[in-house]
């Protein structure tokens, strides 16, 4: 069987020896990651410059004449899609997935290396095919994230002939590249597990990705329907989801079709969606938090049965974002009782993440300063989805900057917020060094601060009643010219943050060759990546042997033992206690 | 162990040296088969989406079904029925060149070629009934029924022409070990039925009156 070679012996003839094996065309999991990380950073840049552009048309309307209306709207729509699929969901499921996985369970790679080389290709030219729509005729399309029809393929929209098409064709291409990836790490995760290694034993990033992942396989089909059916529509002139309409006082080929049949299978992937970026999140922030707390995860079962529940309940709370859709009333009532719902398992969380702070031996490194950072930020963005999940509160508030702000806390800040976290955590062990722990600090703060003085404002206005998506809103009665000096704040610290990220650039490739060395285990961490017998860890990840597993992952601080960690892959027999007898009692 | 009994575990207790229940735990590995399992769930669910979503169409007003009334081309479907027969025959032929890999004989080949002739036969049929629907006047834009046909007949063609280039990749290697062969063949022929069950469902769904349309989107709430 091919995969006993991956996973129980060193297959010496299966090195790869040349540059172009090792690291274009690599099938191994680390360099997989690290190009999936890649691409995933500068296809966000692009949208960081993206909302840069937005923001200056908002904060200094009619100042830069090349933002034209149609543009503006472009910006808008490519922003929203790379951010939350081709940044998010690419970075912590190919990136962090792909380098988490193996590594954390003791593997020595996925179990299908190839079809992994092949996801994160696919991938790219996913993004590539995105990235076109910039260079079409009529530029990329301008529907809003969200495409909804008819308008999304109409002409009037921007972006209506070449731009839509290249999108929904990126998205299908998107998909297959996730469900190969996505294959690939639960197939790893049940089947290619170390000796020891039980599913209650795993850390938490791993279940977190398991579980998003999951989600991803069965809600990306969702949008591939919709994304094929709206093709049809726009290519081939079915009517899937195109009604009977006027365009430009003509009456259209089309007839008979329901826009709110893709709203629903839009949202029956856009709200798993939601949890795909949130649960590896979730995961990762509570390993960063234990590890750098000195202390266990409080409540570790809890935590998995969350993770679960959320997963669950994430696929029957779709419609929440559908209130003013002109659905039935009685889906209302119900969505909103599920959306209530899945806040309980989601609060669970977060009084576990903070009772795991609760006298904690806490190190203020950088990725501490950040994971903490998430627990405000999530918080803030969670309570404000409570007023949104209410039909009656949501009516109001619908379309305007509230909703803007929400989804930047809850999906936007929070999942970066971790994904900074994790990169400053595990850049060690992915490079062999440290990032520079005083720009990183800087970097927290002018981000946590920044992100702040961004959204926060946004309550307010969308309170006022300033709708989203709107190129200007001068000259409307009913917002106030005091909403023009926020704004302008708003823009100004945006670009802040902005640049700020510049610096964690520069830091990321500085530190590659000047970075403080590292070792094997720069923070007395207990989970297996750390363990490894090379810095970064070699084609095979292990040496002769694949690790033993003997205790769950979150050791830390346990009474009458000598160090304050005791790594999974170390078992009782080789402690060193203080006092053994405090140990006896504490393991009772 | 049961999934729950595993949910319930408690690992943060120190296990005594020797009485590790993990360490002793047999590891039977079959990657492929779990991804086999998972790749169907995926499948299962593209079609049931694409499914609610034309239940949810058939309630609008300009949906006429294909079949039903005598004069629509879908109420007798001869060649459907001829092509359904097609594909059962090939995943019989799939069972048994499965059970001569199991019994390490040589006759796998010839059960191979009829499972695959006959599978291309199959996509020859459909091919043929998109044929003589167009030459009826049921184009793919004509109405929403027609396109639903073709949709439906396409997603699933193209898993059937995947399940072939799968086939054809596990026959090239059927000289590398008889067990992986009769494992990797053992895969093939549970896509083959999957694929069979799905069709199944797809040609009753498809050829339907509009009475029993209405009636699955009354259950379906729609």
């Amino acid at each position: 069987m091919s995969h006993i070679a991956v996973t129980d012996q060193v297959d010496e003839s299966k090195h790869p020896h040349s540059f172009l094996t090792r690291y274009i065309w690599s099938q191994d999991h680390k360099v997989i990651a690290i190009q999936y990380g890649c691409t995933a950073i500068f296809v966000g840049l692009v949208a960081l410059v993206l909302s840069a552009l937005m923001r200056l048309q908002l904060g200094f309307p009619d100042q830069f004449s090349f933002i034209e209306p149609s543009a503006y709207l472009q910006f808008v729509t490519m922003h929203g899609m790379i951010m939350v699929i081709y940044l998010l969901t690419a970075l912590l499921l190919g990136g962090f997935g792909n380098y988490l996985i193996p590594l954390m369970i003791g593997a020595r790679d996925m179990v299908f290396p190839y079809l992994n080389m092949l996801s994160y290709w696919t991938y790219l030219l996913s993004v590539v095919v995105l990235l076109a729509s910039f260079f079409v005729v009529g530029g990329p399309s301008g529907a809003g994230w969200t495409l909804y029809p008819p308008q999304a393929i109409l002409p009037g929209t921007p972006g209506a002939n070449g731009g839509i098409v290249l999108m929904l064709l990126s998205l299908a291409i998107f998909i297959v590249a996730f469900t190969m990836g996505g294959l690939n790490y639960v197939t790893t995760i049940l089947q290619a597990r170390t000796k020891g290694m039980t599913l209650m034993r795993m850390p938490l990033s791993i279940w977190g990705i398991f579980i998003a992942t999951i989600l991803g396989l069965l809600a990306f089909p969702a949008l591939l329907v919709s994304a094929i059916m709206m093709l049809l529509d726009s290519v081939a002139g079915t009517s899937f989801f195109m009604p009977a309409l006027l365009s430009l006082g003509e009456q259209l080929d089309y007839s008979g079709g329901s826009p709110i049949l893709f709203q629903h299978l839009f949202w029956f992937f856009g709200h798993p969606e939601v949890y795909i970026v949130a649960l590896p999140a979730f995961g990762m922030v509570s390993d960063v938090l234990a590890t750098h707390a000195r202390k266990n995860i409080f409540g570790y079962r809890m935590m998995v049965w969350a993770i679960v529940a959320i997963g669950g309940l994430s696929f029957v709370v779709w419609a929440h974002h559908m209130y003013v859709s002109g659905m039935n009333p009685y889906f209302g009532f119900f969505f909103a009782t599920t959306t209530l719902i899945i806040a309980v398992p989601t609060a669970l969380k977060v009084y576990n993440w903070v009772l795991t702070l609760w006298q904690g031996n806490i190190h203020l490194t950088t990725p501490m300063l950040f994971a903490i950072g998430f627990i405000f930020t999530f918080v803030h963005g969670g309570l404000t989805g409570l007023f949104l999940g209410n039909v009656v509160v949501d009516l109001p508030l619908s379309d305007t900057y509230f909703v803007v702000a929400h989804f930047h806390m809850v999906m936007g800040v929070s999942p970066i917020m971790v994904l900074f976290a994790a990169i400053y955590h595990w850049f060690p062990k992915i490079t062999g060094r440290f990032l520079h722990e005083g720009w990183g600090k800087f970097h927290f703060w002018a981000t946590f601060l920044g992100t702040y003085a961004v959204y926060l404002p946004m309550h307010y206005l969308g309170f006022l009643g300033v709708p989203r998506r709107y190129f200007a809103t001068a000259g409307s009665d009913f917002i106030p010219q005091s909403a023009q000096p926020l704004n302008a704040s708003i823009t100004v610290s945006a670009i802040i943050v902005g640049v700020v990220q510049l610096i964690f650039i520069i830091n990321l490739i500085w530190s590659l060759r000047h970075g403080k060395p590292a070792g094997n285990n720069p923070w007395h961490a207990t989970t297996l990546e750390w363990q490894t017998e090379h810095t970064p860890p070699g084609h095979g990840n292990w040496g002769k042997t694949t690790p033993v597993v003997y205790r769950w992952a979150y050791d830390y601080s346990v009474p009458g033992v000598k160090d304050d960690y005791i790594p999974q892959n170390v078992p009782n027999e080789q402690l060193e206690f203080t006092d053994q007898q405090q140990y006896q009692e504490s393991q009772r | 162990m049961s999934l729950i009994a595993r949910l319930r575990e408690k690992p943060w207790l120190a296990q005594p040296a020797g009485m590790d229940l993990a360490l002793q735990r047999s590891t039977r590995r079959w990657p492929e088969r779990t991804a086999l399992l998972f790749m169907l769930a995926i499948s299962s669910v593209l079609f049931f989406l694409f499914t609610i979503t034309f239940i949810g169409r058939t309630q609008l007003p300009d949906f006429q079904p294909l079949a039903g009334l005598p004069w629509q081309p879908l109420t007798q479907p001869t060649t459907l029925w001829l092509n359904t027969f097609w594909l059962l025959l090939s995943g019989v032929a799939m069972q048994l060149a499965l059970r001569q890999s199991r019994r390490l004989r040589r006759k796998v080949s010839p059960w191979l070629v009829l499972a695959t002739v006959t599978t291309a036969l199959f996509l020859a049929g459909q091919w043929w009934v998109w044929q003589q629907l167009l030459a009826q006047g049921y184009a793919l834009r004509t109405n929403p029924a027609n396109s639903y046909f073709y949709l439906f007949t396409a997603v699933h063609a193209v898993h059937v022409v995947a399940g072939i280039i799968a086939l054809i990749r596990v026959w090239r290697h059927r000289r590398n070990s008889p067990l992986q062969f009769s494992r990797s063949l053992q895969l093939c022929t549970t896509y083959w039925h999957f694929l069979f069950v799905i069709w199944l469902a797809l040609f009753a769904l498809l050829t339907r009156s509009a009475e029993t349309y209405n009636t699955l989107a009354a259950m379906c709430g729609f």
